[in-house]
């Protein structure tokens, strides 16, 4: 199959022309990575985000001296995009190739020859809904801390404690 | 319908363009993008938007202050963000649909440029000069909101750990050493209470790892399929 062909079957870009798909894979040819191979190391600078058109991606995080997965990336999936729009620029997380794998690269070039290619504004709308979920899951994340910090603030009395809601809901008594 | 002068579209689109350094950010396209909208002032204490109301407008701060609010559990007004030119809001909304997650308020007098939904989902899917020039921008201004707002998070994570690391891996339920309860609970140790206490801690643990997760990866990986994605896949499951 075609690198294109392989393009069309991707979700992301249903609609999209396959005269737009030859055009991008000509001017970003996908890359292969192998199981195991580093793509981004956290810390370095960056200037290139990835669409992973097949095979598997994990995302790790070192705080404090500890290695700890903390995520994985799917076929379709974007990842390194603050890379290329927003202000900061360094990875804040390493991705490793977790199975053989075959990624989009889409660099300052691509986005600056390819504009009105049918495919790249495919993508970047692809990259709009999925920068406005993870906002809104990082909110319901704020608004859960203020409830939970709101539970442990003394001065509130007349919330329930985190001890009486388990109580409530598993048995005992005070 | 109003539109912005052509002095100000000209300084506004150069200060949005030295702020936000998208690929192919330009000040005639930002400019093209503005001359779409409409232009229009509010008084002090004005409300733009309301948190939990439908959304569709983006706005182009062009003069003065905008606070951002959100409810807290109580109820009350948290401030979140204090906002100043040059910045583009409301286009969370308007991009996923969703109802506004915060309110916008004029503090002092304000004026602006807002791009109604029409204008919006039209340039959104266009190869036009305008049409990128939105699209990248409000890709740059949501990465830039993601990281302040992870940013956000991890302050009140940190100012309410007390000193606890926040980084350490979650217990695994049932093969972990019961955990200490956090020193900000109002849990007071009890021979009887140490099931409770147990599960308590557990929990806990469990959630301050999952805001280790949330703080750590900027770039974390969204497992969450979009609204069209989800209905094809049940459209194959139903055949």
């Amino acid at each position: 199959m075609s690198d294109a062909a392989q393009l069309a079957e991707m979700f992301i870009f249903r609609g999209v022309p396959m005269g737009s798909l030859h055009e991008l894979c000509a001017m970003a040819p996908p890359v292969s990575f192998k199981p195991g191979m580093t793509i981004f190391t956290q810390g370095e600078d960056s200037d290139v985000a990835l669409l992973l058109v097949d095979g598997l991606l994990g995302v790790e995080v070192t705080s404090a001296g500890q290695h700890r997965e903390v995520g994985q990336v799917n076929a379709g999936e974007i990842v390194g995009e603050t890379a290329l729009f927003a202000r900061e620029g360094k990875r804040s997380a390493t991705v490793r190739a977790l199975k053989s794998s075959q990624c989009l690269l889409i660099n300052q070039d691509l986005l600056l020859n390819a504009s009105k290619n049918p495919a790249l504004i495919a993508i970047e709308r692809h990259l709009l809904g999925t920068l406005a979920r993870r906002i809104r899951r990082t909110n319901q994340e704020t608004s859960k801390l203020w409830k939970e910090i709101g539970v442990h603030t003394p001065e509130e009395t007349a919330t329930p404690s985190i001890a009486s809601k388990l109580k409530k809901l598993f048995g005992g008594g005070e | 319908m109003n539109q912005i002068t052509a002095e100000d579209s000209d300084q506004l689109a150069k200060r949005i363009v030295a702020h936000h350094s998208f690929p192919g950010a330009s000040h005639a396209a930002i400019q093209r993008v503005l001359n779409k909208g409409e232009y229009k002032s509010l008084p002090h204490g004005a409300d733009l938007c309301v948190e939990g109301d439908p959304g569709d407008e983006i706005f182009f701060l062009v003069r003065g202050n905008i606070t951002v609010l959100r409810k807290d559990i109580n109820g009350e007004d948290r401030v979140l963000s204090d906002m100043t030119c040059p910045c583009v809001f409301g286009h969370m909304a308007v991009v996923d649909g969703s109802r506004r997650s915060a309110t916008c308020r004029a503090n002092g007098p304000v004026e602006m440029v807002v791009l109604h939904r029409r204008s919006v989902d039209l340039l959104i899917t266009e190869g036009s000069v305008a049409g990128v020039a939105l699209r990248r921008l409000l890709i740059a201004s949501l990465c830039d909101q993601l990281c302040s707002a992870n940013g956000f998070v991890r302050k009140i994570v940190l100012d309410n750990s007390h000193g606890d690391d926040i980084t350490q891996p979650p217990p695994a339920t049932g093969t972990t050493p019961v955990q200490p309860a956090k020193k900000n609970t109002r849990v007071r140790r009890k021979d009887s209470d140490e099931d409770d206490l147990r599960t308590l801690s557990l929990k806990l643990g469990g959630w301050e790892a999952e805001l280790g997760d949330l703080v750590d990866m900027e770039k974390e990986v969204e497992y969450v399929m979009d609204e069209d994605q989800r209905r094809t896949l049940d459209a194959k499951k139903k055949r």
